[in-house]
């Protein structure tokens, strides 16, 4: 059993909130809270990492996952965090362009971001800036693009047939 | 194993059953499939065996096959409950080994992936000849879930290795895997081809 959330508007939640917008300033374009207690902010690419350090500093002190969704135009990216102590659930979002966009890494914040950019890296081709090891994670070594994105070409697949 | 009969001619010297006509030869037949009972030993006399050595080789090999611990996937799950005590692949000497030098039986249970088909060819390599290869489960077989939009699935372990037996089920159970070792029992102590490796 983990640690009970505190309801909506829990002192710890309110903290958070407003420090993020206190500290982000212009870079935090939107939030909403869950029914399950969980914050979602949604920042520009420009304050993701100020944003993840406040997160940090707050007590988010367990990453659960770092994803990625391909909206075709469009990537966003997502990363989950868990305080222990104050049982604060936080996700933070932000929108990648397809190409030539990197993401700072949040590699030193947590140490978990390691294997979950370098997966991010891998299935999306989502390139994190100061990366000490970017390397591709599930697929092996030499693998052509990146299996996850829509446009993505399963050369593997040569047997599928039309109405599939 | 082989159930064996005891010789018995029928009434009148005729045979009881025409499936026994080599009974009335005065030998013992091993009971079992057609194809089975000609490479069969055969009992000219109590306590002698006349049969080629070849084939009692093969009848060690088929009783203690070796087998590689090698878990891919959720076979894998199927494949230790089999091994554990309550189906006991041991009554048939089907052993798990750690090593593939100590291995006759490669059992691919699970999905095999474009990364680690390597390993699994490299495992058999390991293995000393004899060897035998069952393919467990669908996955393993042709790529099942994984035949379309499986970017990363190989469609089917015999694309790898030779395979000498398939098992369908997602997962197999136990004793899809106890009967498909008793093939391979068959195909090793039966064959001609199967004699010649």
């Amino acid at each position: 059993m983990s640690a009970p959330a505190p309801a909506p508007g829990s002192p710890a939640r309110d903290t958070l909130l407003q420090a993020a917008r206190a500290g982000l300033g212009p870079a935090l374009i939107g939030y909403h809270g869950t029914s399950d207690g969980a914050l979602c902010l949604r920042v520009q690419l420009s304050g993701y990492r100020r944003a993840a350090e406040l997160l940090r500093s707050h007590g988010i002190d367990r990453l659960d996952f770092i994803t990625c969704v391909d909206w075709r135009h469009h990537l966003t990216l997502t990363l989950q965090g868990y305080g222990i102590g104050n049982g604060l659930q936080v996700r933070l979002s932000t929108r990648v362009a397809r190409d030539g966009q990197e993401v700072p890494t949040v590699t030193d914040l947590w140490f978990l971001a390691n294997w979950e950019e370098r997966e991010t890296y891998d299935q999306f081709g989502l390139v994190f800036s100061g990366h000490p090891d970017l390397r591709r994670l599930l697929n092996p070594d030499g693998w052509e693009g990146h299996p996850l994105r829509k446009d993505y070409v399963d050369r593997v697949d040569i047997n599928r047939p039309e109405y599939f | 194993m082989e159930v064996w009969e005891i010789a018995d001619s029928g009434k009148n010297g005729a045979p009881a059953n025409p499936n026994r006509a080599w009974i009335d030869r005065g030998v013992l037949v091993p009971l079992g499939r057609p194809e089975h009972r000609e490479f069969g030993p055969l009992l000219v006399a109590p306590g002698v065996i006349l049969q080629s050595a070849q084939h009692v080789i093969s009848l060690a090999r088929s009783h203690s096959l070796w087998q590689m611990m090698f878990g891919l996937a959720c076979c894998a799950i199927e494949m230790m409950a089999a091994n554990a005590s309550n189906y006991d692949l041991d009554r048939f000497g089907v052993m798990p080994r750690g090593s593939p030098r100590q291995s006759d039986l490669l059992i691919v249970s699970g999905t095999v992936t474009y990364k680690v088909a390597p390993m699994v060819e490299r495992v058999y390599h390991q293995m000393p000849e004899p060897r035998w290869v069952i393919a467990m489960g669908n996955c393993a077989t042709a790529g099942s879930l994984y035949y379309h939009d499986g970017y990363s699935v190989v469609k089917g372990v015999d694309q790898v290795v030779p395979v000498d037996v398939y098992i369908s089920g997602c997962p197999p159970r136990p004793e899809a895997l106890i009967d498909c070792i008793l093939e391979l029992e068959r195909i090793i102590t039966g064959k001609e081809e199967a004699q010649r490796r």
